[in-house]
């Protein structure tokens, strides 16, 4: 055999083998591509069986997830049948295609579920905040009322069409409405009791001063005690037409005027005050302490006993110069002394 | 947690006797007397509220305990102050009613 010819099939033998393998390693890059397709039309079912739930089972009334999911499941009927002829990198593709269609379709239907949650709990706030409204008549709150109203008839109504990205915003905005409502009013509520405590409270200063300006016959201080009584009268007013804020205003300034004509009366808290009031109580104790020490009765006795206590810290406070503690300790003996007469039926005189 | 309602009151009780000892200048004083003054007001309310419902508890059980009438007598004493805008006195007055009480309530928890 010549050189040339051995060449030649060399050559030829070459070429044979370099043919077999690019063949079979397209077969094997086939097989692994049919594989990969199988995996991605197989989630991409699962996906379509989830979105059939909710847009068909569930009855979504959205038209475009409906119109989505149909497209879906044609483009993944058509994909399976690439994946059956072969063709794995179409299939693969119009898989992947599906796949986004009904991701969307599903993402629609979710929020219509959400959607119509809210309805029912919308529902429940804007019944609480139209009763409060009613009760308060306060009129930012009506008006605000009134738009949540309009906003939760028009989402239903958007809902009812299908649009439920319309839905979804109107009646986000009814819900954030009536929550607004709702702390508003609560607020306000909270306002109005404070309020009433504290026109209460002056009420009862009132009380109190009147009889000892009175009897004090000092015109100064009488002349304030009427002013600080004309101040509550007003405070009340404001209060009765819903002004709050100003009512609480007055009835602190009604306080101030009551509390200096007090002090005109009573004198301030001064060191020579406070040991005549310790030494008053210290009178009244020694005076009572046989009939409640031996009045066999525990309550009493106890009462007598803290009494004690508490004038043995005004004294020490009095020490202290801490005054008006030192008054508040003996005024709480004496008062103790008091309620343990009263459980023995007797009064201090 | 009593610990720390006391620690809470002293920190607020020094703050506020800061606030109320502190001289403010004659253009500004009128509107920081006014804040000093929401401030106890603020405080005193909040502790009368502690008080008011550890009172109405207990009342129920113990409404003629001398435990029960010494705390009711220190919170009325403190209302007297708190009417008079002695406010520091009163609000001390008023945390001693409820230290009474969170006692009493103790002693009913351990022997019921």
């Amino acid at each position: 055999m010549s050189t040339k010819k051995l060449t030649e099939m060399k050559l030829s033998l070459g070429l044979i083998i370099t043919v077999l393998v690019i063949g079979l390693g397209a077969q094997t890059a086939n097989a692994q591509g049919g594989v990969e397709a199988r995996r991605e039309l197989e989630l991409t079912d699962a996906l379509l069986l989830k979105a059939q739930r909710l847009v068909i089972d569930e009855g979504c009334p959205s038209k475009k997830a409906h119109e989505l999911l149909d497209q879906a499941r044609n483009l993944q009927q058509e994909a399976w049948m690439a994946h059956n002829r072969g063709q794995h990198r179409l299939a693969l593709s119009g898989t992947r295609a599906a796949r986004g269609l009904a991701q969307e379709a599903i993402k629609i239907a979710e929020r219509w579920r959400f959607v119509v949650r809210q309805i029912q709990s919308t529902r429940e706030l804007l019944d609480e905040a139209t009763k409060m409204v009613r009760v308060s008549q306060n009129p930012r709150a009506a008006a605000l009322l009134e738009m949540a109203l309009s906003q939760f008839e028009r989402g239903q109504g958007a809902l009812r069409e299908g649009q439920i990205e319309q839905a979804f915003h109107l009646l986000k905005n009814a819900n954030k409405l009536a929550r607004e409502i709702i702390t508003m009013l609560q607020q306000e509520d909270v306002g109005r009791e404070r309020v009433g405590r504290e026109l209460d409270r002056t009420d009862r200063l009132i009380d109190k001063a009147r009889p000892l300006i009175e009897e004090s016959g000092d015109e100064k201080a009488r002349a304030l005690l009427d002013r600080g009584v004309q101040t509550q009268i007003k405070a009340r007013e404001f209060f009765n037409q819903g002004r709050y804020e100003l009512a609480h205003q007055l009835t602190l300034n009604a306080r101030e005027l009551l509390v200096k004509a007090l002090r005109m009366v009573e004198g301030l808290i001064s060191p020579e005050r406070v040991t005549g009031a310790i030494a008053a109580t210290d009178e009244l104790m020694e005076r009572v302490r046989s009939i409640i020490m031996e009045s066999q009765n525990r309550e009493a006795v106890a009462l007598f006993l803290s009494a004690g206590n508490h004038q043995d810290k005004a004294k020490g406070l009095l020490a202290a110069q801490r005054y008006e503690l030192a008054l508040a300790q003996t005024k709480i003996a004496r008062r103790l002394v008091d309620r343990a007469l009263e459980l023995l039926g007797e009064a201090s005189g | 947690m009593r610990r720390l309602a006391i620690f809470s009151l002293a920190m607020l009780l020094l703050g506020l006797g800061c606030a109320s000892r502190t001289p403010v200048s004659k253009g500004g004083s009128e509107a920081s007397h006014q804040v000093a003054v929401e401030s106890w007001l603020l405080a005193y309310d909040q502790q009368e509220e502690r008080y008011l419902s550890l009172y109405e508890e207990l009342k129920e059980k113990r409404g003629k305990d001398p435990q029960l009438i010494e705390a009711r007598e220190l919170a009325s004493v403190a209302e007297e102050f708190y009417l008079m805008a002695e406010y520091e006195t009163a609000l001390e007055l008023l945390q001693q009613a409820i230290l009474f009480l969170e006692e009493r309530r103790k002693v009913e928890e351990t022997y019921p």
